[in-house]
């Protein structure tokens, strides 16, 4: 069964700016520390094959999955390969113009490979979405990862 | 609801009544030149779409009406900054659920399609697809592509991260709209780049440049999968 989680925050970059550092796969190391590696296997300008390496504790995980860019507006995603512990993990960063900023929404629809696992997969991506909003919000304000 | 419906309830605004998809603008709802012209810009306006001057008749019936702005919305509906872009369409009397069935359950088109060769599914979870397929194509010729697609219903967006070889980027969408009762409107819409082998795999030939002769071969490749799917979804015969 799906479940959904969602977080948000207020940003002080522009629609276009954050919408930027999020295309960007160049920015994800930077943004965030435990990200090791990012880049496209394949990028047109609106659709991407990316292939992530996140350290865990010391061990490697390798994520590959596609993106959709809504120049701006919306990045949608989808892993093909997801995290461990997951079958199913997509979902979509929102950006809305506020006021000068951008209000971010991140959602995520996942499904955990055992189903009595998803309320605390569930708390554990919504702690890993607001982390991932922080990094990149302070990556535009000029801040380090 | 409908595009026929959307319509019914403009012109009703506009204090047209009676409207019936074999109705005609003109002597049957006796719509005059004015009246067009101010109709032409309430349909700009609620469907988002540019119409030229005079492309609403009094001649036309409702029924071409909703094809003509169903058509219009799939033709506009850009998807990137692409060097070319084409977009062809059929009506197929089903409904729209059923037309979108059909085009999601990529596994099973080469029962359905004979131009599909087969198909190798990598990732489905029913929004999100990844697979290989190969098609025919033509004069004994085998292309392969992997294509990734993201599917809603009424709308299914595809990319080719490995296109055909003459391409370098490919993508596009079906489009499927509710026209009237079981009347579907299915676009498909295609944009892309062309590959530095372009020139080699479709030379210039009795004055038609590549770029025109890979429109020509994807033009007739979308029509002959429209023409297959309607033919397929309204007869249940395999082509």
């Amino acid at each position: 069964m799906s479940r959904t989680v969602s977080v948000e925050r207020a940003f002080e970059a522009s629609p276009e700016a954050v919408y930027g550092a999020y295309w960007g796969l160049e920015n994800w190391p930077r943004a965030l520390s435990n990200i090791v590696d990012a880049g496209a296997d394949y990028d047109d300008g609106v659709h991407q094959c990316f292939t992530m390496v996140v350290d865990k504790d010391g061990a490697r995980e390798t994520v590959r999955g596609v993106r959709i860019g809504v120049p701006f507006a919306k990045v949608e995603l989808c892993q093909f390969v997801p995290p461990p512990g997951f079958r199913v993990m997509r979902g979509e960063w929102r950006f809305a113009p506020s006021g000068t900023g951008t209000q971010v929404v991140a959602e995520r629809v996942y499904e955990t490979s055992d189903p009595a696992g998803g309320d605390a997969a569930g708390a554990l991506l919504k702690s890993l979405l607001e982390k991932n909003l922080v990094a990149f919000d302070r990556l535009l304000s000029g801040g380090a990862a | 609801m409908t595009m026929f419906a959307k319509i019914v309830d403009v012109l009703a605004e506009m204090d047209v009544e009676g409207a019936e998809p074999e109705k005609q603008l003109g002597d049957d709802l006796q719509m005059d030149s004015q009246e067009l012209v101010c109709a032409t810009v309430d349909f700009e306006r609620i469907f988002s779409v540019k119409l030229a001057d005079g492309e609403l008749t009094r001649d036309m019936t409702v029924g071409d009406l909703a094809i003509l702005l169903a058509r219009k919305t799939a033709q506009q509906a850009a998807i990137g900054d692409f060097d070319y872009a084409l977009c062809e369409d059929t009506t197929i009397r089903a409904p729209l659920e059923a037309v979108y069935e059909a085009l999601h359950d990529a596994a099973a088109w080469p029962q359905k399609l004979p131009h599909v060769l087969g198909i190798a599914m990598h990732y489905d979870d029913g929004r999100y697809q990844e697979f290989d397929m190969e098609i025919d194509g033509g004069a004994g010729g085998r292309i392969a592509v992997r294509s990734v697609r993201r599917c809603e219903p009424g709308r299914i967006r595809f990319f080719q991260p490995s296109p055909p070889a003459f391409l370098r980027h490919h993508c596009g969408e079906w489009i499927l709209q509710p026209l009237d009762g079981d009347l579907t409107l299915l676009s498909t819409r295609h944009e892309w780049r062309l590959s530095d082998a372009a020139a080699r795999l479709f030379p210039s030939l009795d004055g038609i440049a590549t770029p025109e002769r890979v429109r020509g071969w994807l033009t007739e490749h979308a029509r002959v999968a429209l023409e297959r799917w309607k033919n397929n979804l309204e007869s249940g015969a395999t082509p």
